[in-house]
């Protein structure tokens, strides 16, 4: 029975490339992100963002201003575009703390069990009766409006979803035998969960982060659009879709065009972490 | 490279020689694993009623019985996964209680029965039997620091490897790549990586092919023999008990029916019900 | 002649993505128990399970013939996933026996009773009130053999029915099948990894190898003198167990 195994099989990481390269969906997602990013980076904006011209507020699309312009004469497109920075920028913050704390609070309650799993679902339990909207929304207007805001309020409830799905996920594994074996054999607990649980749990976390990050910049946006969110003048596409609407019959592009890029986005990051499901085969 | 001769430390020839182990008892010292007047109870139902039973270093203990007999919960009991409702369990006359230390849990060390959740899929051969390699530390003055360099622990997996009979090459496989028996063989591997004194083997062979049962079993019993561990073997296949134990213990709803010396058990069982399943093993005509 | 519960495969072949059983062909008579036996990646359960026409999704059968003369009912290792988890064993029963057609709801009720005494469920009107999970393993299985005689069948098809049973549970289902084989004139198409189950209850032996018969004939004949040698090394592979002294050999 030995010296059977002599077909060489390929590293994880190459047969992970390997399916990531024919998944259309992994693929499709890759590059939307890829263009939605480099915008954010490099930000090239045909027009200063913030320059006003009174002379041509609400122009139509036209050669000079593709997206047309704003009731201050400002160039749609450049502020499309500097927005994605801004909003980008706030939603990836945003889900980095809920991540990291989600993740550790899952792989913790999940492993140890006992009293400290039963607190963590009770709180998960209660954290999810409420509507998730209004919990933020209470946050923002506690912590005050703008970024931080944002940020605190994500702090404190975004955490919930992945230390349900982590702990659940947890849970399973650890009826392996091989999570018994590694403590068995002399490893401490905190070396059991780093070494052996958290790389089997992570791909589950990375997906729902992309999830997380398309909610958070849908969040970002509506409360934008509620005045909540990001001030004016930054550009953020909440704000602009609500400066829009007063024209919305008569001058589609103020609100739809920034519209556009947010289900862009959106796509983009749900198809990324579709795929990246689909490559872990987490299905 | 080493000389090919070169065994591994603790390994045949080279019984360990350890002090007692902390909290050694002033009692008369046998050896090996004892398991005296031991409960185990679920939500107040004894699944394991004061089992007593004692394993010599070197020899081979059966354990037989039919589902629901407590034989898997006394195992588990046994490695420290699940905690005695009464009674002890004592390494070389020190007890080993619930909360275990990372050299007490090595000391007794557990082979699985489902030999495709018994190692994590992420992990190379190699990777596994090198973190448990690493935590090992050596008393011994040729190596300072107490910990084994890498070279060193290269070598002594692939000598844990060559010791269950598979190639060095296996280190950088993940398990996926291998087949049932194969990996159940590096799961035996991986448990005596950290020298154990106790191995217990839960049905080690109940999900393999006949063909490669055999191997599986050599391994335990030769391995086990070799190194001086006491070794429980957990079977409900009493073939399996029959071709390499020393002694038989049978268990039914948690009581221990029978303990007798494998030759006398298989000639004349003790108890009707140690006969009735004897009796009830169908058997190849003509042999 | 009668030929009803004869079953004649005829270069079966079984595919998902690749083939996986290489046109493997086999007879069992009226009234004939055959046994298939082989180790893991065989192609014993997938060959007895496109004889029923129970292929797993993704594996469909690509080639060759199967025919059954009368009605064929199968029995599984694991009883529990083939039982309804939510209602009682009885009304089980009795809704295979009302299906199988020729009987009123009270009668497949009776029926359903008369059945679940005739494998041998000690108290039987009390359990058919029970549900599966009330169950132990063997009486599960009993259960499940009750449901496959509901549909009165002529061929009997068993994938490892005793798999998965204690000895001793193992020997009184196996001759509790041994019984209904007799008294009900069943032609036995039996699946198992084990050798000497397969000897106990069959005439005839077919083994299995990687989708392709090895070696085929009489059970007492392949385990005592194999043609092939995988064959014996499956043989020589069954480790020996002396009986008692002083038992009654049967």
């Amino acid at each position: 029975m030995t010296g059977t195994a002599t077909r060489t099989v390929p590293r994880p990481g190459v047969r992970w490339l390997r399916r990531a390269l024919r998944n259309p969906t992994l693929i499709a997602g890759a590059v939307i992100m890829l263009v939605v990013l480099a915008l954010a980076v490099f930000s090239p904006t045909p027009y200063d963002p913030f320059a006003q011209d009174l002379d041509h507020g609400l122009d139509p699309p036209s050669p000079a201003h593709w997206f047309g312009t704003d009731q201050l004469g400002r160039d749609i497109l450049s502020r499309v575009v500097a927005a994605t920075g801004t909003d980008l920028r706030i939603a990836v913050l945003a889900a980095v703390v809920p991540f990291v704390v989600g993740l550790a609070v899952g792989l913790v309650s999940g492993y140890a069990g006992g009293w400290l799993d039963w607190i963590v679902g009770r709180v998960v339990d209660t954290f999810v009766a409420f509507p998730f909207y209004v919990l933020v929304i209470v946050v923002v207007f506690a912590a005050g409006t703008g970024e931080r805001g944002i940020y605190v309020a994500y702090a404190l409830v975004g955490w919930i979803s992945y230390a349900r799905v982590i702990r659940a996920k947890t849970r399973s594994l650890c009826r392996q035998g091989w999570v018994e074996a590694a403590y068995g054999g002399g490893l401490s607990h905190t070396r059991v969960v780093g070494r052996h649980l958290l790389p089997n749990v992570l791909p589950q976390a990375v997906v729902l982060l992309m999830t997380e990050i398309l909610l958070i910049m849908v969040a970002v946006v509506t409360l934008g659009y509620l005045g909540l969110g990001v001030q004016p003048p930054t550009p953020d596409w909440g704000t602009m879709i609500s400066d829009g609407q007063l024209f919305l019959t008569t001058k589609w592009w103020v609100s739809t065009l920034p519209g556009l890029a947010v289900v862009t986005t959106g796509v983009g990051l749900s198809l990324l972490g579709d795929g990246l499901a689909d490559v872990w085969r987490l299905r | 490279m080493t000389e090919p001769t070169a065994r591994p430390d603790g390994y045949p020839g080279s019984p360990p020689a350890r002090p007692a182990g902390p909290g050694a008892s002033a009692g008369p010292t046998l050896g090996g694993l004892e398991v005296v007047e031991a409960s185990v109870a679920f939500a107040g139902h004894r699944v394991v009623d004061r089992v007593s039973l004692a394993i010599r270093p070197g020899t081979i203990l059966g354990l037989v019985g039919e589902s629901g007999s407590g034989k898997t919960t006394l195992a588990r009991a046994i490695v420290g996964s699940v905690a005695l409702a009464g009674g002890s369990i004592r390494l070389d006359g020190s007890d080993l209680g619930r909360r275990r230390s990372s050299a007490e849990r090595r000391a007794v060390q557990l082979v699985q029965q489902d030999p495709f959740a018994s190692l994590n899929p992420l992990l190379t051969v190699g990777q596994v039997l090198d973190d448990l390699l690493r935590e090992e530390r050596l008393t011994s003055a040729t190596e300072p620091g107490g910990r084994r360099p890498r070279l060193a622990r290269q070598q002594r997996a692939a000598d844990l490897l060559a010791l269950v009979g598979l190639p060095s090459d296996a280190l950088g496989r993940y398990p996926r790549e291998f087949s049932g028996g194969q990996r159940q063989l590096i799961a035996i591997a991986r448990a005596l990586a950290v020298q154990p004194r106790v191995l217990v083997a839960d049905e080690p062979t109940s999900s393999l092919d006949v063909s490669v049962q055999r191997t599986v079993l050599d391994v335990i019993a030769g391995l086990g023999r070799g190194m001086h561990l006491a070794t429980l073997l957990i079977s409900h296949d009493l073939s399996v008990v029959h071709a390499v134990c020393d002694e038989v213990a049978v268990m039914r709803d948690g009581v221990l029916l029978e303990l007798a010396p494998a030759g006398r058990f298989f000639r004349h069982p003790g108890h009707p019900y140690s006969r009735a399943l004897l009796e009830a093993v169908p058997r190849l005509p003509g042999r | 002649m009668n030929t009803l519960g004869s079953l004649v495969v005829d270069d079966l072949r079984v595919s998902a993505d690749v083939e996986l059983v290489h046109g493997v062909s086999l007879t069992v008579a009226p009234g004939e128990a055959v046994g298939i036996v082989g180790e893991s990646g065989s192609g014993k359960s997938l060959t007895l399970r496109a004889v029923m026409g129970l292929l797993p999704r993704g594996v469909h059968r690509s080639g060759g013939r199967v025919q059954v003369d009368g009605t064929a009912a199968m029995i599984f290792q694991d009883p529990l996933s083939f039982l309804d988890p939510l209602a009682r064993v009885g009304r089980q029963v009795a809704e295979v026996c009302a299906a199988a057609g020729r009987t009123s709801p009270r009668a497949a009720r009776v029926r359903a009773l008369e059945l679940l005494e005739s494998v041998r469920l000690p108290d039987a009107a009390d359990l058919a009130r029970r549900y599966p999970h009330q169950l132990s393993g063997g009486q599960r299985q009993r259960v499940l053999l009750a449901l496959a005689l509901a549909q009165e069948p002529d061929l009997l098809l068993c994938d490892e029915p005793t798999t998965a049973l204690d000895v001793t549970v193992q020997r009184e289902v196996l001759d509790l099948l041994a019984q209904l084989r007799a008294e009900r004139r069943l032609s036995i198409l039996f699946v198992s990894h084990d050798l000497a189950v397969v000897t106990q209850v069959c005439e005839r032996v077919v083994v299995l190898r990687g989708g392709r018969v090895v070696e085929t004939g009489a059970a007492l004949d392949v385990v005592t003198s194999p043609a092939s040698d995988y064959t014996r090394s499956l043989v020589d592979a069954v480790l020996p167990l002396p009986v008692p002294a002083g038992g009654g050999d049967d």
